[in-house]
């Protein structure tokens, strides 16, 4: 979703747009926020007619978002909505609701805006947002996607912000539906939490809940089971301008991966051949463009023990498919969901028009990060092909090594190398040996595949974060787009 | 840079020290984290320069090095090889046994996979342990034939080719252990092939002359080329090459002059530099009026051949005659075997051509020092090629 008017014939989207913008606004407000998303069916309309209302407690709107979302010269005939946004709108030092009328279909600057008469606040502090509109659309599908889409913006996990999705009737108070999304509870964020370690915990509780999904062929209690969750962050930061130094492209990615299941279904088994690429712009989840879909192309996956296939859609994501997973294969397990979140940074709001940056090599970088750390803090994880093949020799190789120690008739040498490996000499046998020798090897070659530290020293984080991700400035030689801008992108195995 | 290997025999308990040492070195390694590597140095016994320019290139001639690491896949397979062929011969040389190159690679045939996977294992392992292949207690089933006028004992036990000038032996595989060598010859003739082995010793070529004749059957083996260099270095007998005039009979003229390059590490004890090509070359078919009929075309794999071993740089610089034999060869696109002398007599061999050779060496030896026979004979045909 870029910042594009809204297609006429894609309703959801123009719901996802306006949730974005709400969600942008409760970060800006740093307090407890709530986004309410209320489908009310228009019962006096012989048409199927939904009455949708985005609701948010944070910061008060700006015409300027709104601005985002009117046609441009497009088709705006339509047959399921007028283009007609109703506002109400107020800040916490307003004294009264500013109430608009948009007219999203009309292209001249004065007449798309109607302003009503305001209502009196009558002194309550309060700020928040109302945006109301009625489309002629399937209320199931707008549930279903308003759901889809409230889970991924729990991959967010802003502590502060909640969700709510409730179904009614006209002119009933009490809704026949209602859902509340919150945050990852599961495990405590540390504080402050960067909106990497935010991430990380948002996407954990994802992985959680599809695993537990019955599609899955199994089911897991959230509560009793913890999957050993691995996960590798990348940040990189690139100054938009150099020499005023007032703000920068923040591109963040997270990649996680856990063990699978004892018990395997078939449905399972084919997905671990899959990736979930999760992305994210401005704090909202998007289809990952091509060019990035280019970056990720250009990885070195082998040196990551994979071999990427083809890049394919799934409707809600984006998935990369891996050619090289068999099930006997040591890489499957290190390959057992993987999500890559990509996210630039806190927000400025509403964004600003400009042109599309080139996030081409910030993604592929900050993506590569990603996978470093990840490798780094996880011995024997993402192990590279080169790697895989020299561990698959270790057995031979150990138990050569064993039978050169044991085999040999001077037991003085026997005694330097036994003690060598940790052990004591009475008593060992030659199969303990090989096993120390095997452990001893497959150490030493996932050491080895681990990048020289010269190239994962961290260089100085522009925007301060407390966090342990990898972070690279960008320098200036590279591509380089005037003007901020903010992304977001996730990822899943 | 030169080995330090010896046709002397080696105290086992010395190589069993190396070889401890090697694997004490890798647990080492392995123990503190360090990814254990193997250097093996790099032998070359000729480059392709093709000039008269200085290369380098000399037996036993040091190139640079190889580093095996654990951390690559195919050096760790590598190393895998070689630490099971390792394996093999501490448990040969602890328990004084020897057991050839077939033997080892039948122990773990499916490890290994080929026969080359063990021999170059092997030759790796003479490299880093600086010795050669006998000191570990390797051996070659021996494929080497001798006869004529000579005596010698191995491991104290007398092998006497004098009893029967025309009786064919074996070469000694342990001939480190051979001593105690006695020949009333006047000269070593080697021939490349085992039919013409036989073919002289069923014309009593011994008897009528005196002097040793040794067969490596094809390409020579390691204990026939040291067992020929042995006994040059105690008799200093002229020393004779006859091979059939094709690329592969040249090759191995080259393997017991030079060396094979395989076995560069070893090339400076192997190789014979004293011996001479007596023949058969390109120009003997019409010296010798060999009939059309007994010419074989050069197939393209001979032309490939034979232009590669043109660029050799030995050639150029110590036996310029004989390459301009091998352009002889390759221009005229014909190859033909010693068996074809015989068109014309079955003792032409023995009776006329091979002591019509020496008898031409021996003339130009005390005539000129200049010029081999062959190249004189090639130098007075160009002479008159360019005169006509």
């Amino acid at each position: 979703m870029d910042n594009a008017a809204v297609a006429d014939d894609r309703i959801p989207e123009l719901c996802h747009r306006l949730i974005s913008f709400a969600f942008q606004r409760c970060l800006i407000s740093e307090e407890l926020c709530k986004i309410f998303v209320r489908l009310s069916r228009c019962q006096h309309s012989d048409l199927a007619g939904v009455r949708v209302s985005v609701s948010d407690t944070a910061v008060a709107s700006t015409l300027e978002e709104f601005q985002l979302l009117r046609f441009k010269g497009e088709d705006t005939s339509s047959e399921k909505w007028d283009g007609i946004l109703s506002v109400m709108t107020t800040g916490n030092s307003d004294e009264e609701f500013h109430i608009y009328d948009l007219n999203l279909k009309d292209s001249t600057p004065t007449s798309w805006l109607t302003r009503l008469p305001s209502v009196a606040k009558d002194g309550v502090k309060f700020s928040g947002t109302e945006v109301c509109f009625t489309v002629l659309e399937n209320l199931d599908l707008l549930v279903i996607e308003s759901k889809q889409f409230f889970q991924k913006m729990l991959i967010l996990n802003m502590p502060n912000i909640t969700f709510e999705l409730a179904i009614q009737e006209e002119n009933s108070h009490e809704p026949i539906y209602k859902e509340i999304f919150l945050p990852n509870m599961w495990q405590p964020i540390p504080f402050p939490a960067t909106n990497v370690e935010k991430l990380k915990h948002g996407l954990a509780l994802y992985v959680m809940e599809k695993r537990s999904q019955p599609m899955n062929n199994y089911a897991v209690d959230l509560s009793a089971s913890r999957p050993n969750f691995k996960f590798g962050i990348g940040s990189i930061c690139k100054p938009e301008n150099y020499r005023r130094k007032t703000s920068a492209i923040i591109m963040e990615a997270v990649v996680v991966m856990n063990d699978p299941p004892e018990v395997e279904g078939p449905r399972l088994r084919e997905s671990n051949c899959l990736t979930k690429v999760f992305y994210f712009k401005d704090f909202s989840p998007m289809p990952l463009p091509t060019r990035c879909q280019a970056a990720l192309r250009s990885i070195n996956w082998k040196s990551y023990g994979l071999t990427l296939e083809n890049i394919v859609d799934q409707g809600d994501c984006t998935a990369l498919k891996w050619g090289n997973l068999s099930l006997d294969s040591k890489s499957k397990s290190s390959l057992w969901h993987r999500y890559i979140f990509l996210d630039n940074g806190k927000p400025i709001f509403p964004p600003k028009k400009r042109k599309d940056p080139c996030y081409k090599k910030l993604l592929k970088e900050a993506a590569k990060l990603a996978l470093d750390d990840l490798k780094e803090k996880h011995a024997g994880s993402l192990l590279s092909e080169n790697a895989v093949k020299v561990c698959s020799h270790a057995p031979d190789l150990a138990r050569t090594l064993a039978g050169l120690i044991m085999s040999s008739n001077d037991i003085t040498f026997q005694g330097e190398c036994l003690s060598l490996l940790g052990f004591d000499y009475d008593g060992i046998v030659s199969k303990s040996v090989e096993e120390r020798i095997e452990h001893k090897l497959i150490s030493v070659m996932e050491l080895h595949d681990r990048k020289p530290k010269s190239q994962k020293a961290a260089a100085p984080f522009l925007f301060k974060d407390n966090n342990d991700a990898c972070c690279h400035v960008l320098s200036l030689e590279e591509d380089y787009v005037e003007g901020s801008d903010r992304t977001s992108v996730i990822t899943e195995l | 840079m030169e080995g330090n290997r010896s046709l002397m025999a080696v105290d086992p308990g010395d190589m069993l020290w190396k070889i401890k040492g090697l694997t004490r070195s890798i647990i080492g390694d392995l123990c503190t984290g360090h990814c254990p590597t193997i250097s093996v140095d790099r032998f070359r016994n000729y480059c392709k320069k093709n000039s008269n320019l200085i290369c380098g290139c000399s037996p036993d001639y040091c190139e640079g090095k190889s580093n095996l690491t654990f951390g690559r896949a195919c050096q760790a397979r590598q190393i895998n090889f070689l630490l099971r062929v390792l394996l093999i011969i501490q448990q040969l040389l602890q328990e004084k046994k020897h057991g050839s190159k077939r033997d080892i690679y039948y122990m773990y045939p499916s490890l290994f996979s080929a026969q080359s996977v063990v021999d170059r294992a092997i030759n790796d392992l003479c490299i880093i342990l600086d010795c050669s292949r006998h000191n570990l207690n390797v051996v070659s089933v021996g494929k080497g034939l001798v006869m004529g006028w000579l005596r010698f004992t191995e491991a104290g036990s007398w092998y006497d080719c004098m009893n029967n000038l025309n009786a064919a032996h074996s070469v000694p595989v342990h001939v480190e252990k051979v001593d105690d060598i006695l020949s009333m010859a006047q000269y070593i003739l080697v021939v490349e092939k085992e039919s013409v082995f036989q073919r002289l010793a069923n014309d009593r070529f011994c008897s009528r002359n005196h002097c040793i004749v040794i067969t490596g059957r094809g390409y020579p083996d390691v204990p026939t080329r040291r067992f020929l260099r042995l006994l040059f270095e105690t008799l200093h007998l002229p020393t004779f090459c006859l091979v059939d005039c094709d690329p592969f009979g040249f090759d191995i003229l080259t393997t017991y002059r030079f060396g094979s390059q395989q076995m560069a590490q070893e090339a400076k004890l192997l190789c014979n530099p004293e011996i001479r090509w007596l023949g058969a070359f390109p120009s003997d078919f019409e010296k010798y009026r060999l009939p059309e009929e007994s010419l074989l075309p050069l197939t393209e794999n001979d032309e490939r051949k034979i232009k590669a071993m043109l660029g050799r740089c030995y050639l150029q610089r110590e036996v310029p005659g004989w390459r301009s034999e091998l352009e002889l060869m390759l221009q005229r696109r014909v190859k033909f075997e010693i068996e074809a002398l015989s068109v014309q007599s079955i003792s032409f061999l023995c009776q006329e051509y091979i002591p019509s050779k020496i008898d031409e060496v021996r003339e130009w030896d005390s005539s000129s020092h200049s010029q081999s026979p062959f190249t004189t004979y090639l130098l007075s045909q160009q002479a008159a090629s360019t005169h006509t």
